[in-house]
């Protein structure tokens, strides 16, 4: 290390103990660089001197200033002021308070109950005349073989809003077939609605049960 | 339990006590509070400003604002440490209403006896470290006048404890190179590793 590095790092060398690999270095460098030795010995000495600067006692009209201080109105709006935290310490706490809102603001999107949820499950099966008639009024929107579908979502899984291919009409027909109807129709409203009549309903009144509450969900008029 | 813990503990416990009474009122546990602190709040406000009178003013609002503001005192950190932040932003306010000082630094001559030495690096340094940045004098202050570690000084001051290591390091490099040049005197000779004196108080 050359002189300039050695004058940088002096400073923070005051700190370390003197069996520290710093200070071994730097005693074999002052033993050869007058320069350094000067800094070094000023450092030192001027440290030594701040240690005595302390011990210094105010006057005895402090107290009675204090006691005045107290017992007046007008110095009451001054003292909430300096008793706030510090501006980063603000920051802080302004940055806990950001990231604890993100993560209720994201518990909130993906944790919520989904409309699914609230919707009792049919006690009875759909009839496959009812999947047929999904089947045949659902529109097929993507070309995709139907042997290339992928399975049906998890149970507990809503079905993704942006389902627009022929993997996800399967997926809403299979689904709306089932006693999972109500959360299919959440997700695929546009292509529920036409698919299903009145007619449709009737063969199998078990099935208002969860078609019913689940067109209310999605904001349109019941049949 | 040691001896010494013990004799802390019971400080602890009895400033604690102190708090309470001064919270609900109590002129005498205010008065041994300040008592107790007044000196080193005194010392850390008068190296800010550098003017007595002006840090009799700061002891006098510090005291009466933390003892106006005991309630919001939850015992967090000590009560030293809460009434030195009390200091600190009483001083930057004080400070901010002024301007620097940008007078430099006389030229003196060092003395020739030892104890001349020390009372003119001493002056030299009281003036010096009033000229220093804000940031810095008051870590300076609070490490190598009043001899707080990096962790309470990083409480207090509001900021990280290698913030405060560094503004420290800055600090001590910025007395140097005032008043290393300061220094005119055939007779002050420095001598190396020697001089070393003990830790500060």
């Amino acid at each position: 290390m050359k002189c300039p590095d050695w004058n940088r790092k002096l400073p923070s060398l005051l700190d370390e103990e003197r069996s520290g690999p710093g200070r071994r270095e730097l005693e074999a460098h002052l033993g050869q660089c007058e320069d350094c030795r000067g800094r070094w010995s000023l450092l030192t000495q001027l440290r030594s001197e701040a240690g005595k600067l302390g011990g210094l006692e105010p006057g005895d009209g402090v107290w009675q200033g204090i006691q005045q201080g107290l017992t007046d109105p007008a110095q009451a709006h001054r003292t909430d002021s300096n008793l706030q935290p510090t501006p980063r310490l603000m920051l802080r706490w302004a940055t806990a308070l950001a990231a604890a809102t993100l993560a209720a603001v994201w518990t909130w999107q993906f944790c919520r109950p989904t409309a699914r949820d609230n919707i009792k499950q049919p006690a009875v099966a759909t009839t496959p005349e009812i999947r047929q008639a999904v089947a045949a009024k659902v529109p097929a929107t993507s070309s995709k073989p139907i042997s290339k579908a992928r399975p049906a979502a998890k149970p507990g899984r809503a079905p993704s809003r942006r389902a627009r291919t022929e993997n996800d009409r399967q997926y809403v027909i299979d689904d709306v077939a089932t006693s999972d109807a109500a959360a299919a129709i959440e997700g695929q409203t546009q292509y529920i609605m036409p698919a299903l009549s009145r007619q449709d309903l009737e063969r199998n009144s078990a099935n208002q049960q969860f078609i019913m509450p689940a067109v209310y969900i999605a904001g349109r008029e019941p049949f | 339990m040691s001896d010494c813990e013990s004799v802390n503990a019971n400080q602890q416990n009895e400033l604690t006590a102190l708090v309470s009474q001064a919270r609900l009122g109590d002129q005498g546990a205010c008065r041994e509070l300040y008592q107790r602190h007044k000196g080193r709040i005194f010392t850390l406000a008068c190296r800010m400003v550098g003017d007595r009178d002006e840090a009799e003013d700061l002891t006098q609002e510090t005291f009466v604002q933390a003892f106006r503001g005991l309630e919001s005192y939850r015992g967090l950190s000590s009560f030293s440490t809460w009434l030195y932040r009390i200091a600190i932003n009483c001083c930057r306010s004080r400070l901010r209403r002024r301007e620097a000082a940008t007078v430099p630094l006389d030229q003196v001559d060092i003395g020739s006896d030892g104890q001349q030495v020390q009372a003119d690096l001493r002056r030299l340094l009281e003036e010096a470290i009033v000229r220093l940045p804000d940031g810095c004098r008051e870590v300076f202050i609070l490490h190598d006048v009043q001899g707080l570690g990096h962790g309470e000084i990083a409480d207090i001051v509001g900021c990280s404890e290698s913030t405060a290591r560094s503004q420290l390091w800055k600090a001590r490099g910025k007395l140097r190179d005032m008043i290393g040049p300061l220094l005119k005197s055939e007779s002050y000779e420095v001598s190396g590793l020697e001089q070393e004196t003990a830790e500060p108080a």
